[in-house]
C-alpha cells in the first residue's frame, strides 16, 4: 500500500499506509490525524481539509480542477501554491512516498 | 471545579468543545452522547458509506485522541446518556443514576427521525437513517436485496434510492407530496432530479400516502397507498423527515415549540442553558423563529455558543449552506429559498449543470447549483455581502454558465420555519 507523511505545524511527522483510491482527507481522518476536518465529507463545500502539499510533489498530483481551484480560494490559512484540498487527492501507486504538511488552521 | 456539560456529540456538540477550547475556556468539558462510539460525521452514511464494500467505518468528526488532547471527558453510552436536567441544583443526570453539576450546560441532543405511524407498522421491520448502526443495517441488506420501497420522496429517501439503485437493486420511492424534495428546493430542482432518478431506474408514487403496512408470506412487505394500490418489496425504508429532541428541556421547564427556544446568541430562557443545532429554534425579534437541520448550521452554531458562553464577540452569522448527492449529480444550495416568488433558471438542466436563483419582491433569498460548485461559492459570497442583491445585481455574479434563461413566475413555496438536509 502507498505510504503517505503528514506533518504538522510543528514539523511532527506521522507516515501511514492507506489503500490505493484513498483521498487524502480520509487517510488523515481514518488514522486519527488532527489536521483536517473535512465538514462537508468531501463535497467541496467546506475547505476545511486544506492541505500543503511538499516541494517536488506538487507536479506529480492530478491538476486542480477549476471546482476546486474555486474552493482553494475559501481555505482559513492562506492559499499557496502547494495548496490542494485533501478531499480532491485520490492516493494512488504513483504518490507513494508523498509529504504533506497541515495548514495552521482549518 | 464546574464546567461546562455539552449533551450530545453530534456535529453541533463536537464543535461546541472544540471552539470552547481554542477561544480559551479553562474550565471542564464534558461531552455527553448514548451512542457508544467515537462521534462520527452523519452525510456519508446516507451516500458513500452505505456504498462501500467489506469494512466500513464511520469517519470521525475529530480523532479519538483529540478529545484527551484537549481537556474534553468524553461519555458514551450508558454512562453518557442523559436523563434529566435540574436547573434548580445544576445537574445533569445521567441513566446510570450519577449526577454531573454544570455551570453551562450545552443541549445539542439533535432530532429523531418522525415515524410512519400507520397500521400493522409495529409488527413488520422497517429501515431508517440516522446512526451508524441504522447505515450498518441497511448496508449489511444491500448485497443482497433485490426490490426495495423508500417512504418520502426527501434528500434522506433520495439519497438512498441512489444508493440502492447503483447497487442494482429495484426501487420505488413513494412520496405524499407533488414532487421530490418540496419542502427544500425549486421545482426546476425537483424535476431535474426525479427525471435523473427515473433515467437510473428509480420508480417513482406521488401525491400518495402509506395507510398500512402487511408482511407477506414470501416475507416481502407491501405497502398499502391510500389510492388503493400496493408498492411490494423486501426492504422498506423510510425517511419522512425529523423532529427535534426536545424532552429533556421541556421537562425542565424551558420554552419549546418546534424545537428548544434560543435566542441569537443560542441562550435559552435559563442564562445557564443553551441549545444548538438541529434540536433548536433560533428566534430572533420579530420572527417566528427558525430551525435548521444541517451541518453547516450545526458547525456554526458549535462555534457561536462558544462565543456566549466566553462572553466574547459573537462571531458573524453565515449564509445557510446544504448540499446532497444524488448518483452523479451533486446540489448544493446556499440562503433559503422558502418564501421565493421569482426563480431565474442560468444554464440547461438537461445539460446536468444549472443554476437557479429564487427571489421574493426582486431580492436574492438563495440558490442552487447542480454540478457547479463555482456557481454555489459565489452565490454564498453574494447572500453574505449583506446587500439586497436584485435580478438585474446578477452580471455580477459570476455565473459562468452563459446564457441567461428566466423562467415563468411561480407559485412561492409555503412558509415553513424548516429547512432539512444532511
Amino acid at each position: 500500500m502507498p505510504r503517505i507523511t503528514f506533518m504538522n505545524t510543528h514539523g511532527a511527522t506521522t507516515t501511514v499506509e492507506v489503500p490505493e483510491g484513498t483521498t487524502i482527507k480520509d487517510a488523515a481522518l481514518e488514522n486519527g490525524l488532527e489536521g483536517v476536518l473535512g465538514e462537508c465529507g468531501g463535497n467541496l463545500m467546506c475547505a476545511t481539509c486544506h492541505v500543503y502539499v511538499a516541494a517536488g510533489w506538487v507536479d506529480q498530483l492530478p491538476p486542480v480542477e477549476p471546482d476546486e481551484d474555486a474552493m482553494l480560494g475559501e481555505t482559513a490559512a492562506a492559499r499557496a501554491a502547494s495548496s490542494r484540498l485533501g478531499c480532491q487527492v485520490v492516493i494512488t501507486a504513483d504518490l507513494d512516498g508523498l509529504v504533506v504538511e497541515f495548514p495552521s488552521e482549518q | 471545579m464546574t464546567g461546562t456539560i455539552i449533551v450530545g456529540a453530534g456535529h453541533a456538540g463536537v464543535q461546541a468543545a472544540a471552539s470552547l477550547r481554542e477561544d480559551g475556556y479553562s474550565r471542564p468539558i464534558t461531552v455527553l452522547d448514548a451512542q457508544d462510539t467515537t462521534p462520527y460525521q452523519r452525510p456519508p452514511l446516507s451516500k458513500e458509506y452505505l456504498m462501500r464494500e467489506g469494512e466500513a467505518r464511520a469517519l470521525p468528526l475529530r480523532p479519538a485522541s483529540f478529545y484527551e488532547r484537549r481537556g474534553i471527558a468524553l461519555r458514551t453510552g450508558i454512562a453518557g446518556t442523559a436523563v434529566a436536567l435540574d436547573r434548580v441544583r445544576r445537574v445533569v443526570s445521567l441513566a446510570t443514576g450519577e449526577g454531573l453539576p454544570y455551570e453551562f450546560v450545552v443541549i445539542a441532543v439533535g432530532a429523531r427521525n418522525r415515524p410512519l405511524s400507520v397500521e400493522g407498522i409495529d409488527r413488520v421491520s422497517t429501515y431508517e437513517l440516522r446512526t451508524i448502526a441504522d447505515a450498518e443495517a441497511l448496508r449489511a441488506r444491500f448485497a443482497s436485496m433485490r426490490t426495495l420501497a423508500v417512504v418520502g420522496g426527501g434528500f434522506i429517501g433520495l439519497e438512498l434510492a441512489a444508493a440502492a439503485r447503483t447497487a442494482a437493486v429495484e426501487v420505488t420511492v413513494i412520496e405524499a407530496t407533488d414532487r421530490l424534495m418540496a419542502r427544500v428546493v425549486t421545482p426546476v430542482t425537483s424535476e431535474f432530479f426525479a427525471d435523473l432518478h427515473r433515467g437510473r431506474g428509480v420508480r417513482f408514487r406521488f401525491n400518495v400516502t402509506v395507510e398500512e403496512v402487511v408482511s407477506q408470506e414470501s416475507g416481502d412487505l407491501s405497502l398499502r397507498l391510500d389510492d388503493g394500490s400496493w408498492v411490494s418489496a423486501e426492504t422498506v425504508a423510510v425517511g419522512i423527515g425529523a423532529l427535534p429532541r426536545t424532552e429533556i428541556v421541556e421537562a425542565a421547564g424551558l420554552a419549546v415549540d418546534g424545537g428548544i427556544i434560543v435566542d441569537g446568541q443560542l441562550r435559552t430562557g435559563d442564562p445557564r442553558v443553551f441549545a444548538v443545532g438541529d434540536c433548536a429554534i433560533v428566534r430572533r425579534p420579530g420572527t417566528r423563529g427558525l430551525r435548521l437541520e444541517s451541518v453547516q448550521n450545526a458547525v456554526a452554531h458549535g462555534r457561536m455558543v462558544s462565543r456566549s458562553i466566553c462572553g466574547a464577540k459573537p462571531v458573524a452569522e453565515e449564509v445557510p449552506w446544504f448540499w446532497t448527492t444524488q448518483f452523479d449529480a451533486r446540489l448544493q444550495i446556499a440562503g433559503l429559498l422558502a418564501g421565493h416568488d421569482h426563480v431565474e433558471v442560468r444554464g440547461e438542466p438537461s445539460d446536468g449543470t444549472f443554476v437557479t436563483l429564487g427571489f421574493n419582491e426582486g431580492r436574492l433569498l438563495g440558490g442552487e447549483s447542480v454540478n457547479s460548485p463555482r456557481d454555489h461559492l459565489a452565490i454564498r459570497r453574494l447572500l453574505g455581502s449583506g446587500e439586497a442583491i436584485g435580478p438585474h445585481d446578477l452580471s455580477e455574479l459570476g455565473v459562468q454558465l452563459g446564457r441567461c434563461a428566466p423562467s415563468p413566475t411561480e407559485q412561492a413555496t409555503p412558509q415553513d420555519h424548516r429547512q432539512t438536509a444532511v
